[in-house]
């Protein structure tokens, strides 16, 4: 019988898979899938203005139907312009994607509500007033 | 191969879909940045066969209870079924690798492992609009897409000619107001029109997502940490279970996407495809 335990096993096996370098074992929960947040204040709003968090196309050159996409960057694109590394740059926007503060989902409901009121497409306008957005 | 691509175009429209259309791998390269074509998630795909379907019958749209028009989504699994239907089909009788592409194939965060707007798009089943740059059909308005990419090489439809956006409507006001339909309705929505064309196209995606994805589980994971930071033991308790249900509703265990459809629902395009389909179904019964 192994003098490892069970999960300690396990926890042996999974390091040996994931082929990482040692110093990547062992961290804290939040190391595993964050950037400090020192860092992710400085970098957080160029990356969401970068990302596809933000899109804008202009005409083409050729004035053609397709548009050109001149945001709405991929990662590795990002991390060209910021001169961060790609693995950091995604950290970032995976932790910057729903840091919106919870007023926003408030405010998309009423606005919603309110929409649906002002223009209805259907034969009645009530008032669903206990009813999600 | 004009006659085998006729096929599996068939095919699809008897699976389900309400338009079909072909993308050359090619020419996808071309629009899309490194890592994100076809051939980055199938090694040797040649095409792509992207459907479309309508989201919602045109009753649907005329509801008066706008929650019933978001339930009836899960009438689109349809859309997901043709993918699948199509994919096998050209495996089982062409011998060609195929992986169907179905939306809310996420790679991190939100981002997507492919465009689904990109392939409607080089498809010829749409062009972008204004609206966030949604792919608007001009005979059937908002459509939900799906994909096929394939090693098989099949005769492509390539981009429309044309744009479908913006509809002549919204250039009117535009010159009168320097506004769109759309960009009145939503914020998130902005641009430029000139000479009867889109000149410009921006779209605060975080904006859409908190009306689109309210009810996603991403929402009451927002909420959690402020749920945590509550102190006192029956706010905590309500903020989990109450109020916050007007709002984020309980997305874990109901989940339902695509809650805001309101460009769409001012969006003149949409609505004549709305209106169309419902004139085809009257003079039918007539």
């Amino acid at each position: 019988m192994s003098e490892k335990t069970y999960t300690e096993e396990i926890v042996e096996r999974s390091r040996k898979d994931s082929r990482l370098p040692d110093e990547k074992f062992g961290q804290s929960t939040y190391d595993l899938y964050c950037v400090p947040v020192d860092l992710y204040k400085k970098y957080k709003d160029k990356v969401l203005r970068l990302s596809l968090s933000y899109q804008e196309w202009v005409t083409s050159e050729d004035s053609g139907v397709i548009l050109k996409r001149v945001s709405g960057f991929t990662d590795e694109e990002i991390a060209d312009r910021v001169g961060l590394n790609e693995d950091t740059v995604r950290r970032i926007r995976c932790m910057a994607e729903w840091d919106i503060p919870m007023e926003v989902w408030r405010n998309a409901a009423e606005f919603k509500l309110k929409h649906r009121l002002e223009k209805p497409l259907g034969c009645t306008d009530r008032n669903i007033k206990n009813e999600p957005s | 191969m004009q006659v085998i691509t006729e096929r599996i175009k068939k095919f699809a429209l008897n699976q389900g879909a309400h338009v079909v259309g072909i993308a050359s791998v090619d020419e996808i390269r071309k629009q899309v940045p490194k890592g994100y074509s076809p051939d980055d998630l199938l090694k040797g795909a040649k095409s792509v066969v992207v459907s479309g379907n309508r989201r919602y019958t045109s009753g649907t749209w005329l509801t008066s209870n706008i929650d019933v028009m978001h339930r009836a989504r899960s009438a689109m699994g349809t859309r997901d079924s043709v993918a699948l239907a199509v994919a096998r089909l050209i495996e089982s009788e062409y011998g060609y690798a195929s992986i169907p592409i179905v939306p809310a194939m996420f790679d991190s965060g939100i981002n997507p492992v492919i465009s689904l707007k990109v392939l409607a798009e080089m498809a010829g089943l749409g062009t972008r609009c204004m609206a966030g740059g949604i792919i608007l059909n001009k005979e059937h308005g908002l459509l939900g897409f799906v994909a096929v990419i394939t090693t098989m090489e099949l005769v492509p439809d390539g981009p429309l000619d044309e744009p479908v956006c913006p509809h002549p409507a919204c250039v009117s006001m535009w010159e009168k107001r320097q506004t769109t339909p759309c960009m009145e309705a939503c914020s998130a929505i902005n641009g430029k029109i000139e000479n009867g064309r889109l000149k410009e196209v921006r779209w605060f995606r975080q904006l859409c997502a908190t009306r689109a994805l309210t009810t996603m589980n991403a929402a009451y994971l927002r909420l959690l940490p402020e749920i945590m930071d509550e102190q006192d033991p029956d706010r905590r308790k309500y903020l989990a279970i109450g109020q916050a249900r007007r709002y984020i509703e309980d997305p874990p265990g109901r989940g339902i996407w695509g809650r805001c459809i309101e460009c769409m629902r001012v969006c003149p395009v949409n609505r004549s495809a709305i209106k169309l389909q419902h004139q085809v179904i009257e003079e039918g019964v007539a």
